[in-house]
C-alpha cells in the first residue's frame, strides 16, 4: 500500500467496497455518477488517496488549477479516491475516480490491499457500456461473477466476456488472485446519447448494488434528474433526421423483451409453443452453428 | 476445425464435443485460403491417400429448428428480416448427411468422390481480389496480435471490400467490435457498427439473399 494516503483509519465491520472509474468503463458518466450519488447519499468521509504519480499520464489527464482565497493558485490532482460510510444495513468503502494510465497491476494491488486490510467480504465494481437501448425505457443492468457461490447468492452470472477490457476487469482479476469475492455490475446506455450524463443508468446502479448489499439506496437526487435527461436526449432526437425512427425501432425490441419477461399471453402471441425469447435463442443456434 | 484469431474462443465447443482426435485451431485463417472455406459450416473431402475428393462447399448435417419457425407479426423490422433471410437459407442438410455416408460405407467408388479433375472443376474460383483479402487478412491477424484490435482494423475493412464472399473474415472481426465490454457472451447478431461498413443483415440482403448465403454442396454427379 505504498501508494495509499490515508485521510483516516476508521474501524469498519466487513465493509463492502464499491468502485468506479471515469473513462473507458464509463459510458455516459454512468458508473462514476452512481458512485458520487451513494457517496453523498450515504454522507461518506473520507478514507484515502492513492497517490496519483505513478499512474497518471498528466498530459492526458490534467491536473486543474483553482485559486483559493481568490488568490493563492492550487493544483488539483486527478487522483483516485476511498470513501468510507456507515449506513443502517453495514459500512461501505466507495472507490471513485479515473481509470489510471499505467501502472495498471500495482494500482489495482493498491485497491485491494485496502480492501484486504479491512477484511471486505465483498468488491463489487460499476461500468457502463454504449448498446442499442432505447433511454426512454428501463435501464437494463447486467451482473457478473466469476465465483460460483457469489453468481447463485445474488442471481448473476459468469462472465463470459473475452476481449478488451479496462481497469474494472483487471481489479475483478486481481480481487479473486487476493481471494477476494467480487462482481460486477454493468449498465447498458443508449449510444446514440453517449456525451449525455445519464442518472437513470447510473441510478438503475445504484438500486441493484444496493439491493445486493441489502443497504438502503440513495436515490432520492438521481431520481429528481432522470426527468431532465430524458428531455435532454429527447430533444437531441428531435433535432436529427434520423434518430427518431431509430430510437422507435429500439422501444420496439425493448418493449418486445420487456413482454417476454412479464405477460405470458405475448408470448403465446409471438410464438405459442416456445416464445418470443425461444425463438431470439434459436436465431442466435443457428448463427453460432451455420452462418 | 476453427478459424478464429482467439484461441480461447474455441475451447468451449471443442470442450463441449468432447473430441478423440486433435481440433486445429486456424487463427490465421489459413485452411480458408488453401482449401477456400467462406463460411460455416463448411468442409472438403480427403481419402486415405490425402487427396481430396469434394472441394470446400457448404457442410450442414442437421436442420436446424429455425428453417420450421413461424415468423410472428409484429417483430420490429430488422429482426423481421433476419429471420426472413435465415428461412430462404438453402437446407442440404439430409442431402449432405446421406452423402458423408455413402462415400464411407462405398469408398472411392461412392458416386460423390470426384476425381482431381472435378474437384478442381467444382472449386470456388479465386482471383487477384480473392488472394490479396487473404494477405490483407492475414496481416490484420498479425497486427492485432502484435499491436492491438485497432491496428487490424484498416485491413480487415480492406479484406471485407475485396473479398465480400467470405463471411470467416467479415464475423470474426464484427464479433470482436459488436460485442459488448461486460456481456456474458459473444453478441452473434452482429448488427451495424462504427468500426466496419457491413454488418450480418446488410451484407447478407448486398450478396442477393439467404439464397446466396451458402455454398451449395453439388450433390448431383450428374449436374
Amino acid at each position: 500500500m505504498e501508494h495509499v494516503r490515508w485521510h483516516s483509519q476508521p474501524t469498519l465491520r466487513n465493509p463492502t467496497m464499491i468502485a468506479a472509474f471515469t473513462g473507458w468503463n464509463d459510458a455516459a458518466d454512468a458508473a462514476s455518477r452512481a458512485v458520487r450519488a451513494m457517496i453523498e447519499g450515504w454522507g461518506a468521509q473520507p478514507l484515502a488517496t492513492i497517490d496519483p504519480e505513478e499512474f497518471t499520464d498528466f498530459a492526458s489527464t490534467r491536473p486543474h488549477v483553482r485559486l483559493s482565497d481568490g488568490l493563492t493558485r492550487e493544483i488539483v490532482w486527478p487522483q483516485v479516491s476511498l470513501w468510507w460510510a456507515s449506513t443502517p444495513g453495514g459500512d461501505v468503502i466507495m472507490v471513485l475516480g479515473p481509470e489510471p494510465s499505467m501502472r495498471w497491476r500495482l494500482f489495482v494491488e493498491q485497491i485491494v490491499a485496502v480492501a484486504q486490510r479491512y477484511e471486505c467480504p465483498l468488491v463489487v465494481t460499476l461500468g457502463a457500456l454504449l448498446a442499442d437501448v432505447p433511454h426512454s425505457r428501463s435501464v437494463q443492468v447486467m451482473g457478473t461473477a466469476s465465483d460460483n457461490t457469489i453468481v447463485e447468492r445474488f442471481s448473476l452470472e459468469r462472465s463470459r466476456y473475452e476481449g478488451p477490457t479496462g481497469i474494472v476487469g483487471v481489479l475483478q482479476d486481481s480481487c479473486a488472485r487476493g481471494g477476494l469475492g467480487s462482481a460486477s455490475l454493468w449498465a447498458a446506455t443508449p449510444a446514440y446519447a453517449a456525451q449525455v450524463t445519464s442518472p437513470k443508468a447510473a441510478l438503475a446502479l445504484v438500486q441493484r448494488a444496493a439491493a445486493m448489499i441489502g443497504i438502503p439506496a440513495p436515490t432520492s437526487d438521481l431520481l429528481n434528474e432522470v426527468e431532465e435527461y430524458e428531455s435532454q436526449v429527447d430533444s437531441l432526437i428531435s433535432d436529427d433526421d434520423d434518430l427518431p425512427g431509430y430510437v422507435r425501432r429500439l422501444e420496439d425490441m425493448a418493449d418486445d423483451d420487456d413482454d417476454d419477461d412479464v405477460d405470458d399471453e405475448a408470448n403465446e402471441e409471438l410464438d405459442p409453443e416456445s416464445g418470443g425469447e425461444q425463438l431470439i435463442e434459436e436465431l442466435e443456434q443457428f448463427l453460432r452453428d451455420q452462418g | 476445425m476453427a478459424l478464429d484469431v482467439e484461441p480461447a474462443h474455441t475451447y468451449q465447443w471443442i470442450d463441449a464435443a468432447g473430441p478423440t482426435h486433435p481440433s486445429l485451431i486456424d487463427t490465421r485463417h489459413v485452411t480458408g485460403d488453401l482449401f477456400g472455406f467462406l463460411n460455416i459450416p463448411m468442409a472438403i473431402w480427403i481419402d486415405e491417400q490425402g487427396v481430396i475428393v469434394r472441394p470446400a462447399e457448404g457442410a450442414s448435417i442437421e436442420r436446424s429448428p429455425m428453417r420450421d419457425i413461424e415468423i410472428p407479426e409484429g417483430l420490429p423490422e430488422r429482426m423481421d428480416r433476419m429471420f426472413r433471410e435465415v428461412k430462404s437459407i438453402p437446407d442440404d442438410s439430409a442431402a449432405y448427411r446421406a452423402a458423408i455416408l455413402d462415400w464411407v460405407t462405398n469408398g472411392a467408388d461412392s458416386r460423390f468422390a470426384m476425381s482431381p479433375d472435378e474437384v478442381v472443376a467444382a472449386s470456388q474460383p479465386r482471383g487477384d481480389d480473392e488472394a490479396r483479402a487473404a494477405a490483407c487478412f492475414e496481416l490484420g491477424e498479425h497486427l492485432r496480435r502484435t499491436v492491438g484490435d485497432d491496428a487490424a482494423v484498416p485491413w480487415w475493412r480492406e479484406a471485407h471490400r475485396l473479398f465480400p464472399a467470405n463471411w470467416t473474415y467479415k464475423r470474426q472481426a464484427w464479433t470482436l467490435v459488436t460485442t459488448p465490454e461486460g456481456a456474458t457472451e459473444n453478441d452473434l447478431m452482429q448488427g451495424p457498427n462504427d468500426v466496419y461498413e457491413g454488418n450480418w443483415l446488410d451484407d447478407v440482403v448486398a450478396g442477393g439473399g439467404g439464397e446466396h448465403y451458402v455454398v451449395r454442396p453439388a450433390l448431383d454427379p450428374t449436374g
